[in-house]
């Protein structure tokens, strides 16, 4: 696979952030405006990696397309799979998925004002559109939670739509 | 540029001879793209028609196959002496091929002819220009000639 230059990547995306920064007049905004960058980012690699890796098949249970998410998709961005996928216990539309120490943040260090956002908002926009374009509608978001060891993890948590859990409730019943 | 999936032993793939029109049809069934070939290039409004019936027999496939969740959906339906393969991505964008029931066609030949579809439409996405949301006709000059190769008459 083709590399590329991180320092050409962590230079567009600071110029990306600083763009969306200029349009917008808070902290949600930002976040949104990322996210909706990813998204368009995610709608084409969704069916890129779909056809490179998947050959002719299309993810019709929820956990299957998660684990897609985790391993390849991450795989294909990162040149590594996602530190861990974990479903809440409290919430039983949550997954998470958390990165110990993802590019996109890495050469980003956020002022004490804007402490509860995440550029990882990015991604999170990519995984929406993913699940989104498979047919798992989900709100995506990201969240900084540090963790002995790793204070920048990031964790990228996904709520599905009421749907998806009938849906997949009448599929493990059938 | 074309996207390959890891080949074993699978020899050099070729098309159906007689393809008459390709359609494709997007997320909400709205047609993206219906281009016919060869002889049948005056009888656009025909596979309008056509495409459309087909949509409906993707849903049946669907409603009753999905638990492999494979692509390729194979022969939709026969209508007029002309079959109808069809083939779903993973984003619900559909791709009919339409072959007169007069060509002898191998299933490995249309499932070949619909990965170089699907490739080229990932090509098309590629560009930051195509909104995959629209509902208008793609207009891309290079889709539609890499869906001419692929139905121009093998000479042998």
């Amino acid at each position: 696979m083709d590399q590329v230059s991180l320092s050409a990547f962590a230079f567009l995306f600071s110029e990306l952030v600083q763009y969306s920064q200029k349009h917008v007049k808070g902290i949600q905004d930002l976040e949104k405006r990322l996210n909706l960058v990813g998204y368009r980012v995610g709608q084409r690699l969704l069916e890129l990696l779909v056809f490179r890796d998947r050959g002719s098949k299309r993810d019709v249970k929820l956990l299957n397309a998660l684990l897609f998410i985790n391993t390849n998709v991450w795989k294909a961005l990162f040149g590594k799979p996602a530190d861990s996928l974990e479903k809440s216990s409290e919430h039983d539309d949550e997954y998470m998925i958390s990165d110990n120490d993802l590019v996109v943040n890495r050469y980003i260090s956020i002022p004490k004002e804007m402490s509860q956002l995440n550029t990882g908002a990015f991604i999170a926009g990519i995984v929406e559109a993913m699940l989104d374009g498979s047919g798992f509608p989900a709100r995506v978001t990201a969240h900084t939670v540090p963790v002995a060891g790793f204070p920048f993890r990031t964790t990228i948590l996904i709520k599905f739509d009421a749907k998806v859990m009938d849906r997949e409730k009448r599929l493990a019943d059938k | 540029m074309s996207y390959s999936r890891p080949t074993s032993t699978i020899p050099v793939p070729r098309y159906p001879n007689g393809i008459a029109c390709i359609a494709v049809v997007g997320k909400q069934n709205n047609p993206l793209l219906i281009q016919t070939f060869g002889n049948a290039a005056d009888q656009e409004l025909k596979y309008h028609y056509l495409a459309h019936m087909s949509c409906d027999y993707v849903d049946e496939k669907l409603r009753s196959g999905s638990k492999s969740g494979d692509l390729y959906l194979g022969l939709l339906c026969t209508i007029e002496s002309q079959n109808v393969y069809g083939y779903m991505t993973n984003t619900r964008v559909k791709f009919l091929i339409v072959i007169p029931t007069t060509v002898p066609t191998k299933d490995s030949e249309v499932k070949a002819a619909f990965d170089v579809i699907h490739s080229a439409y990932i090509d098309l996405l590629g560009n930051p220009f195509y909104d995959p949301d629209s509902t208008q006709m793609v207009a891309s000059p290079r889709f539609r000639a890499r869906l001419q190769t692929l139905a121009a008459p093998v000479a042998s």
